[in-house]
């Protein structure tokens, strides 16, 4: 009887001690998961380099290009603008029948939430700067009701938009006349940490793939200790 | 032996007073749409081509974007003039209207690449769910309008 007795204290608390390590698993796994280190897309490279006489190997992401452009209230718009802040990308125009209209009120979503962030940005390339001239965008920003300290819509010249488009963002963005509106382009939203790599690419048409990057900025900016 | 019968009497009662009864569940009236098995056909194709033509600037909900792209839900203009309505679905709209008191001016493209059908069920399912009463477009009416009914819009 006491042997069984004690078999029996033991029972209980082995129970207890697999009950506390199943809710540190469960914790520590929430944890990892809300604060996980976000990937790096795009292609990789590896750069030997001498170190104190020692081969070292770095790895070189990939990086946003240099670019220039200007936004609706006229202002220079570079990679120094978003220096030391995360960024938003995406491609649009203004008169876009289709996913754009989608899209704003998707990344209207991301502003609200990061609204007055100083290190928070939102980047708009807008693929027809022959009709979305400075006046237009700062119209279409307007009544957007957007302000444009932290959320630039920018034109330039459009071959450099394709371009940056294509080869920095890895989104597409092409004219088609065959497209409603005369162009193709992809509704992602890219998101640029502040080495100028892409940590993020998320389907603005979608609301639940929005919700992921409000979720990741967090994550993000912990990992640049800015919040 | 009376008694026995009189529940099921009474529910007998019960339904033909609901099948006759023109007020639905959803408190509308659905009496000026005589062909409802039509009705519903049109609403429910008539949700995938709002979604798929209408609900990127207008958004799913009807609810518009900022200054930018007008309400359909509960919106004044919709609902002041519904011929001008089937007339901008159709044709499309340029210049500045005024919904629920505030300016919009988005040019919003023509929808004439669509068949009649299509239209009158976009109109359908726009009326009857943003607008303030269930109403049954044809695709009659919607062929029937001609380029000239966008002179009386603004």
């Amino acid at each position: 009887m006491p042997k069984y007795g004690k078999h029996s204290h033991w029972s209980l608390f082995s129970d207890i001690q697999a009950a506390i390590a199943v809710f540190i698993f469960i914790a520590s796994c929430a944890g990892n998961h809300s604060s996980k280190k976000l990937e790096t897309f795009g292609p990789k490279q590896v750069s030997p380099r001498f170190d104190n006489g020692k081969t070292v190997y770095d790895t070189v992401y990939h990086k946003i290009a240099d670019f220039r452009f200007y936004d609706q209230d006229s202002a220079e718009i570079t990679n120094q603008t978003f220096s030391g802040k995360i960024y938003i990308a995406d491609f649009f125009f203004t008169s876009c029948p289709t996913i754009c209209p989608r899209m704003n009120t998707q990344l209207l979503r991301v502003y609200e939430k990061f609204r007055d962030n100083p290190h928070i940005a939102i980047l708009s390339h807008s693929i027809d700067p022959y009709n979305d001239s400075i006046s237009v965008l700062k119209d279409f920003a307007d009544k957007l009701g957007v302000s444009s300290d932290q959320w630039h819509f920018v034109a330039g010249d459009q071959d450099k938009i394709f371009e940056i488009g294509q080869k920095s963002y890895m989104v597409t963005a092409m004219n088609d006349l065959s497209e409603p509106g005369g162009f193709l382009h992809s509704g992602a939203l890219i998101m640029v940490d502040p080495e100028r790599r892409i940590r993020g690419i998320y389907d603005g048409t979608k609301p639940e793939e929005v919700d992921h990057l409000i979720n990741d900025i967090p994550n993000l900016l912990t990992e640049y200790g800015m919040q | 032996m009376a008694c026995s019968k009189l529940p099921s009497l009474l529910i007998v009662l019960w339904i033909s007073y609901s099948a006759l009864s023109c007020k639905y569940r959803d408190g509308n009236d659905y009496s000026s749409i005589p062909d409802r098995k039509k009705y519903l056909q049109y609403i429910t194709a008539g949700k995938q081509l709002y979604l798929e033509h209408c609900g990127n600037c207008h958004q799913d909900d009807g609810a518009g974007l900022a200054r930018l792209y007008p309400p359909l839900k509960n919106s004044d203009f919709m609902n002041a003039d519904p011929e001008r309505t089937l007339c901008i679905i159709k044709f499309g709209q340029r210049g500045m209207i005024k919904v629920n008191g505030v300016e919009f001016n988005m040019e919003m493209p023509s929808n004439s690449r669509l068949s009649g059908l299509e239209l009158a069920e976009i109109a359908t399912y726009v009326f009857s769910t943003f607008g303030n009463k269930p109403v049954l477009v044809t695709p009659d009416q919607m062929e029937a309008l001609e380029p000239e009914c966008k002179n009386s819009v603004n």
